[in-house]
């Protein structure tokens, strides 16, 4: 199962991240065989997207790097410039060697498979 | 037994009504399912709501859409009476139902946007709209002679 992280049990593994950031918004859908977590990142190149494991903890950074010509006049203004910065827990059933990510429109699907002794086993009666 | 009047404008209903038209997702059965991890999804903009950024230089108006998870094809760009409008339906793939819904979002243009040579690009996850500027309305430098 992946779990929202909670601040203090989060804080203690954090290591000095750039700040501001913000939370993406992001999914979760669950399968017996994988979990998969979509993260909007939008204004994101592949390049400035690091996704990690440690402790049981997913933490994905994404670096906005947004460049505008200099003599472009902002008329208003919505889209933030804040990095993006998602941890989630992850359980011991996921199978931490065969994640894997990808990056399409603006989303980052993350693929994290359960490791096959997680998955649900039905025992024949001899 | 008490009897009422009947009274068409009825309060209560062109409230809810008002915030049918401000929030046309609302009641929607696919939200429930994409609202599943509600505290992460109020952390950015409010869902309902294409976050815009608009910008000008000499000869451009540019506007930026942010829309994440939309296709191409799944982005409708309209002109009309100086109100560009952005429509796009974004199609969750991965739920099982295939569920999709659609947001729009308006932005005035001025009357100086030369509307035929509008373009259009999307980008990770942004819509980039350029709106050349009409020759006349630009700024000019006049020389004193």
């Amino acid at each position: 199962m992946v779990n929202n992280c909670t601040a203090d049990s989060c804080n203690s593994s954090a290591t000095a991240e750039p700040l501001p950031s913000v939370e993406p918004r992001y999914y979760i859908r669950s399968a017996k065989h994988e979990k998969r977590v979509m993260v909007d990142l939008p204004r994101v190149t592949r390049e400035d997207i690091t996704v990690d494991i440690e402790q049981n903890v997913l933490s994905i950074h994404a670096k906005r790097s947004v460049w505008i010509p200099s003599d472009w006049k902002a008329l208003h203004r919505e889209l933030s410039d804040s990095d993006f910065l998602l941890r989630l827990r992850v359980s011991n059933e996921i199978d931490v060697e065969n994640m894997n990510a990808s990056l399409a429109d603006g989303v980052l699907t993350v693929v994290l498979p359960v490791k096959d002794t997680a998955k649900p086993r039905r025992i024949e009666v001899s | 037994m008490k009897v009422t009047r009947f009274n068409p404008t009825n309060v209560s209903r062109l409230v809810d009504l008002n915030r049918r038209t401000r929030y046309p997702l609302s009641g929607l059965p696919a939200f429930e399912q994409i609202f599943e991890h509600l505290p992460a999804f109020f952390s950015t903009n409010p869902v309902g709501r294409i976050a815009a950024d608009i910008y000008e230089d000499k000869d451009h108006y540019y506007a930026d859409f942010e829309v994440p998870g939309v296709k191409k094809e799944d982005v409708a760009l309209e002109l009309n009476n100086q109100l560009l409008s952005v429509t796009v339906v974004r199609r969750e793939a991965y739920s099982d139902g295939g569920q999709s819904h659609s947001l729009t979002r308006s932005v005035s243009v001025p009357h100086t946007v030369k509307d035929e040579a509008i373009s259009a690009k999307l980008e990770n996850g942004i819509l980039h709209v350029t709106l050349p500027k009409l020759e006349d309305s630009k700024p000019r430098t006049i020389e004193i002679a």
